[in-house]
């Protein structure tokens, strides 16, 4: 089945380990409309008494909201199962090994996107020979970290079904 | 109730082997069995190609004639 860089982007983000078929599709669709819609409406709700009521602190309540969609919809695909990791006992070796893998890519990923910001910051601020390398250090030891703890939290996500299953 | 569980154990495939066989999630082919889900018509295809039958032979209920 042919990805789009959406799809990727999608699976990557939300930890989706079941293959991306139509019925997953149509999971993560069902729950990213409800959650779209409904962000919509407390957003235009909260952004205009913010312009009309002239209260600023609205607009962290409206990044928490922006925040709690992004959870919930993460949990909603959770609990709808599209990130369980499934596989036989003969296979379990290998799907252990699979995961070492997305750890390692999930950690590169993280490196990169936070030192990279982070370096660009420092850039932009004047100040990169300021202790850059030990804040990129810190990104890679954080990334390093991130990554094991994926290992971990997929490992659990791991269940074995029978052969004949 | 769909024939797919049926023709599925009669070529003795899991759900797991079948799903691989049609790339799809061994989720999805229980969800069919279970008639939770109803498959698009290229999936159906699909099923019916990989057990070796035709679409009325899998999916054709007779009540709703």
């Amino acid at each position: 089945m042919n990805l789009s860089w959406l799809d990727r982007f999608v699976i990557f983000w939300y930890g989706i380990k079941q293959p991306y078929d139509e019925h997953a599709r149509a999971v993560v669709g069902r729950i990213s409309t409800g959650a779209l819609l409904i962000v919509v409406m407390v957003e235009f709700c909260i952004l205009m008494a913010e312009a009309i009521l002239n209260l600023h602190w609205l607009n962290s309540v409206a990044l928490i909201v922006l925040f709690v969609a992004i959870i919930w919809v993460g949990l909603a695909i959770k609990d709808a199962g599209l990130t369980q990791i499934e596989t036989t006992a003969f296979n379990y070796h290998r799907t252990l090994n699979r995961l070492k893998w997305d750890s390692v890519r999930y950690a590169m990923v993280f490196i990169i996107a936070f030192a990279g910001t982070m370096v660009l910051t420092s850039l932009s601020s004047g100040s990169l020979q300021h202790a850059w390398s030990v804040k990129v250090l810190l990104m890679v030891l954080l990334g390093i970290v991130c990554g094991i703890g994926t290992y971990f939290q997929d490992k659990k996500n791991i269940r074995i079904i029978p052969e004949d299953e | 109730m769909n024939r797919v569980r049926q023709y599925r154990q009669q070529h003795g495939l899991s759900q797991m082997a079948l799903a691989e066989k049609i790339d799809v999630a061994r989720q999805t082919i229980n969800l069919i069995e279970n008639d939770k889900y109803n498959p698009s018509l290229d999936l159906c295809r699909k099923l019916a190609h990989a057990l070796h039958t035709d679409l009325n032979t899998l999916f054709w209920e007779e009540d709703s004639k």
